[in-house]
């Protein structure tokens, strides 16, 4: 996924799994509720104090990457690619 | 006895992992533009003959339809963590060789397992497990040997090499197959017609000498499989020599030393920052350049006390540059810092290092709070600042071993 300039604020529906897992459900993105249907895959990096968690996520269609900021809690979509 | 572990492609399986649909198609991950080398190629690229180090030009034009990706060092180095991570859980005794290999002393855990092979298939597939990445292994009485057998059956391979038939293998493997034995190696070998492993070994020494030197003697010993190196618990732990370094190839080949200034100064800090980080402090400066040609050229200087501070980077590296005489455009600019030494930093009394390292101490403590280059230089290169390249050779530890 190559698309990093978008970096767009979206709601995020989360859900919390033990042990301390977090995985997202679903993506409001220009007004569209996006179910999320796989996690693909999963990785981190620090950002000074705080860590940022990305998840590269499909709707069965398209692959989206979600983006945490463990300090704001908030969430970022930075990028989309669609199928090639 | 010593298990290799490779994992394959894996630049190019970790992007597979984050976007499935190019799963299973030719595709390369290079740096950023068309004049980035390509880090991984997939093994559908290798088949178009693709492979590392070629530019995206070249292999664009073996294969029209490779997906080109570009390279995202927050996710290798995320998944090099986890793939050393469950290393460590066989073993405390783990070296990493870089971002996707490493070498594993085995000779106090192969007895809980069954055989070897055993013991192979369980860290392969809790790596498959726990990544959802691939990697191929070879196990072996040394490092040499052990390196040599993970390559024979990639991807997703496990070739044991047992004493025994250590001789027999050798005996037709090209010598380009060895570890330390590259391109120039070989053609001056194949010039003295020596081809295989067999033959290299059999070749009476005084005249391997006297063409390579000392090196001559390895050379002999390489080639009846004997590790002049690592054999396992004797490596080498993060006080001893190794070294720290960053290199950057640039968008544009420059010739004007202000330019080139500018871009040392921004490797100066990033190679000061993990040098503080690693609370050690260098004494041998290498500057790396490499012009249009592909040509590299290195120049060093020990110093008589070692150094930390971003500006004391900066000084000495420019004070290089300005020796050198630059013949033709550069490509790539490095900065690398060995000779490393974790001594108690002594406080000096000079007033004004004693407010240079206040300030560096502050700039550090504000880019540890809210990230790197947060705050910078005015004369860093903001395009630098945030690598999307990850060379091969970075370790999950941060510190490159001497060999």
């Amino acid at each position: 996924m190559n698309s990093d300039k978008l970096l767009e604020p979206v709601t995020v529906g989360v859900i919390y799994e033990p042990p301390a897992r977090v995985r997202p459900a679903w993506f409001i993105w220009n007004g569209r509720r996006i179910k999320v249907l796989r996690n693909n895959h999963t990785w981190s990096e620090r950002k000074g104090l705080a860590t940022l968690y990305h998840f590269s996520v499909t709707d069965g269609a398209d692959t989206f990457h979600l983006v945490m900021h463990s300090e704001t809690q908030s969430w970022h979509l930075q990028g989309v690619q669609l199928p090639t | 006895m010593v298990m290799h572990m490779d994992m394959d492609a894996f630049f190019a399986s970790v992007e597979e992992l984050a976007d499935p649909s190019i799963r299973g198609k030719p595709l390369v991950v290079a740096g950023p533009g068309q004049r980035s080398i390509i880090t991984t190629a997939s093994y559908p690229a290798r088949k178009y003959g693709i492979r590392t180090g070629m530019t995206v030009r070249q292999a664009k034009a073996l294969c029209r339809t490779v997906l080109v990706i570009r390279s995202d060092y927050r996710k290798y180095s995320d998944a090099s963590r986890k793939v050393m991570s469950v290393l460590e859980s066989f073993t405390p005794d783990v070296y990493a060789a870089s971002v996707d290999e490493a070498y594993l002393d085995i000779r106090g855990i192969a007895g809980f397992f069954k055989t070897p092979q055993h013991l192979g298939m369980e860290v392969k597939e809790r790596i498959r497990s726990e990544t959802g990445l691939t990697c191929s292994i070879g196990i072996a009485e040394n490092r040499l040997l052990a390196k040599l057998a993970s390559g024979m059956n990639k991807p997703d391979g496990l070739t044991i090499l047992e004493p025994g038939n250590v001789r027999t293998i050798l005996e037709n493997t090209p010598v380009e197959r060895m570890c330390g034995i590259g391109p120039v190696t070989t053609r001056a070998l194949h010039e003295m017609g020596i081809r295989t492993c067999g033959q290299l070994g059999r070749y009476p020494v005084d005249l391997l000498q006297r063409r390579f030197k000392s090196y001559g003697i390895k050379l002999s010993r390489m080639g009846r499989g004997e590790d002049v190196r690592f054999q396992g618990r004797d490596q080498p732990g993060p006080s001893q020599a190794m070294s720290i370094g960053h290199s950057v190839t640039l968008s544009d080949d420059i010739t004007d030393r202000s330019s080139m200034g500018k871009v040392l100064l921004t490797l100066a800090e990033m190679v000061g920052r993990r040098v503080r980080r690693h609370n050690c402090r260098g004494k041998t400066l290498t500057l790396t350049w490499r012009y249009d040609d592909f040509s590299t050229r290195t120049r060093r200087t020990t110093l008589p006390s070692p150094v930390c501070l971003t500006d004391e980077i900066y000084r000495v590296s420019t004070m290089l540059l300005r020796e050198i005489e630059i013949q033709r455009p550069v490509r790539l600019l490095g900065i690398s810092l060995s000779d490393l030494s974790s001594e108690e930093y002594t406080a000096s009394l000079l007033p004004d290092e004693i407010r240079r390292e206040m300030v560096q101490k502050s700039l550090d403590g504000i880019n540890d709070r809210f990230g790197e280059f947060t705050l910078a230089y005015g004369d860093t290169i903001r395009d630098l600042r945030t690598q999307k390249v990850i060379s091969p050779s970075w370790r999950s530890k941060g510190i490159k071993n001497s060999y």
